[in-house]
C-alpha cells in the first residue's frame, strides 16, 4: 500500500520548522536532553486558544498546519470538504506529559483536593489529535495510537489503510515530548544520559543515548500531487530481540514485498544513537549487507524517543525532494544525486523494529 | 479593596494564562464572561480553584458562583466578606 507525502513539517531539536533555514546550522544541546526549537506560535494558533495548551499541543498544531498548508489543504475551520483531511491520526507513546505531571503533582499537593480542570482535560494522549480536529473543524476519523516504540508505526499503518480504502488525504503525526522529570526517571532507569558535548555529531561510546523530542506531521495523499515530496512504498514492523541476520531476512522480505531487491536501495537511514551496544546491529547490517551504500543517521539530530522514526521519515522525504544530504546526516559513503529511494530502519529499546521504504 | 482588586486581576491573568491582557485592561465591574475578557465554563472552574488555592475560600453552590464571578469587583467583595 502506497501513500504520497504531499506536505511534512517537523518541530525538532534542530532548525527544521522553517524551510528556508532547514538544517542550515546544527544546534548544540545546552541541557541534558535535546529540547525542541519552538517557533513563535501566534501565526499558527489564536492566543485565546493557545493559553490552555501545553507545548506538545502547540508544537503539534503548528507542524500539522504547516504540513497541510504545503499540501494545499485546509488549515482553519470552514474549509471546503475536499480540502479537509479525511482522517487525523497521531502516534504518541507518552502523550501530554507536561499536563500529566502538573495534574499528578496537584493531586499530591492538594491531598486529592480541588484540582485544576485544564491540566486534567489536556493530559490525555488523544488531546493532540482532538485539538487539531477542533481547530480544523474536521469531523472525520480521529485516532491516537499509543504503543511504546511502535506508536508512530501503528499510526502510519492506519493512515495507509485509510488511504487504501479510498480516503484522499490523511493528516498523520508522530509526537512525544521530554520533561525534566521524564529525563530524570530515564536516567535513574539507566536508559538515558546527558546530551551536552555528545550531540549532534555522532560519537560512539558506552554512554546511553540522549533523549529528545519532537512533533512531526505529514499530509499524506492517495494520489501524487504537484507538491509531493516522496512516496511511502511500504512499512513493516517486527518485535523482539533479533540478530543482524534475522533483521536482514526481514529487510529482504520487506523489499521483495515492495518489488525491490537489496541492491536497488540507494541509501540506508538508520537510528544510530551513539551508544555502542545499541548501534552494533546497525553497523553489522550496513557492513554485511549494504557495504557500498551511503549511510544516513537521524537520531543524532533529534535524540532518542519513542516516535523518533517519524522524524527519520520526515528527514528522508526532505532529502529525496531536495536531493541532498544535510550536515550531520551522512554517516558514511557518498550520497550521489540522483538517488531515488531511501530505506529507513529504526529500532527502539532493542525490540521495536520498523522498516519504511521511501521513493522519489 | 483596590489593592485586593489589583491583586485579583493579576492572579486571574496568571492563573488563566491571559497573556494578552494587563491588569489595567480589566475594569472592576466589567463582566468576566461574555464580555471583552471572554472567559468560558472551564475558566469558571479554574476561578473556583483560584479562590480556594489563593484565598482559602471554597464555593460549593453553583448559583453562588454565578453571582460571585460576575466581575473582579464582585469577586473582591466576596473575598472580603468570607476571608477568615
Amino acid at each position: 500500500m502506497r501513500a504520497y507525502i504531499s506536505g511534512t513539517s517537523a518541530i525538532s531539536p534542530q532548525s527544521t520548522f522553517e524551510q528556508e533555514q532547514y538544517l542550515q546550522q546544527l544546534q548544540v544541546p545546552e541541557q541534558a536532553y535535546l529540547a525542541a526549537l519552538e517557533p513563535e506560535y501566534r501565526q499558527y494558533i489564536d492566543p485565546k486558544l493557545s493559553r490552555r495548551m501545553a507545548r506538545i499541543i502547540k508544537m503539534s498544531i503548528a507542524a500539522a498546519k504547516k504540513s497541510l498548508e504545503q499540501a494545499g489543504a485546509a488549515t482553519e475551520a470552514g474549509g471546503t470538504a475536499e480540502a479537509m483531511p479525511g482522517a487525523i491520526i497521531v502516534g504518541t507513546a507518552l502523550g501530554c506529559l507536561q499536563d500529566t505531571e502538573k495534574f499528578l503533582a496537584e493531586i499530591v499537593e492538594t491531598r486529592e483536593g480541588l484540582l485544576s480542570p485544564t491540566a486534567f482535560i489536556q493530559s490525555t494522549h488523544n488531546t493532540i489529535a482532538g485539538q487539531i480536529a477542533l481547530l480544523l473543524g474536521c469531523p472525520h476519523h480521529n485516532f491516537t495510537f499509543v504503543q511504546r516504540g511502535f506508536s508512530f508505526e501503528r499510526a502510519l499503518e492506519d493512515a495507509l489503510l485509510q488511504i487504501g480504502e479510498g480516503v484522499p488525504q490523511v493528516l498523520l503525526g508522530g509526537v512525544d515530548e521530554v520533561t525534566p522529570t521524564l529525563f530524570q526517571i530515564l536516567q535513574q532507569l539507566g536508559c538515558a544520559e546527558g546530551a551536552v558535548g555528545r550531540y549532534p555529531h555522532l560519537q560512539t561510546s558506552e554512554q546511553q543515548p540522549a533523549w529528545g523530542e519532537g512533533a512531526t506531521f505529514f499530509a499524506l495523499t492517495r494520489e501524487p500531487s504537484a507538491n509531493a515530496l516522496a512516496c511511502i512504498e511500504g512499512m513493516h514492523t517486527f518485535y523482539g530481540a533479533a540478530t543482524a541476520r534475522e533483521v536482514q531476512e526481514q529487510i529482504a522480505a520487506f523489499l521483495q514485498h515492495c518489488g525491490m531487491d537489496t541492491g536497488a536501495v540507494d541509501a540506508l537511514m538508520m537510528g544510530f544513537t551513539g551508544n555502542r551496544q545499541e548501534d552494533e546491529i546497525y553497523s553489522q547490517i550496513a557492513e554485511s549487507y549494504f557495504p557500498d551504500k551511503p549511510l544516513l543517521g537521524f537520531k543524532n539530530l533529534c535524540g532518542e524517543y519513542f516516535t523518533a522514526s517519524a522524524f527519520g521519515l520526515h528527514l528522508a522525504a526532505i532529502m529525496l525532494q531536495r536531493q541532498q544530504a544535510f550536515s550531520g546526516t551522512l554517516l558514511s559513503g557518498e550520497l550521489k544525486s540522483p538517488f531515488n529511494n531511501i530505506l529507513l530502519y529504526n529500532r527502539s529499546q532493542g525490540k521495536y523494529h520498523s522498516l519504511m521504504l521511501l521513493s522519489s | 479593596m483596590s489593592e485586593l482588586t489589583e491583586k485579583l486581576k493579576q492572579d486571574i491573568i496568571e492563573h488563566l494564562n491571559l497573556e494578552d491582557l494587563q491588569p489595567q485592561d480589566i475594569s472592576d465591574n466589567e463582566p468576566l464572561f461574555g464580555g471583552a475578557v471572554g472567559l468560558d465554563s472551564i475558566d469558571a472552574l479554574e476561578l473556583i480553584v483560584l479562590l480556594e488555592k489563593n484565598y482559602g475560600i471554597r464555593i460549593d453552590n453553583p448559583e453562588e458562583g454565578r453571582r460571585v464571578f460576575q466581575s473582579v469587583g464582585s469577586m473582591a467583595s466576596y473575598i472580603e466578606q468570607n476571608r477568615k
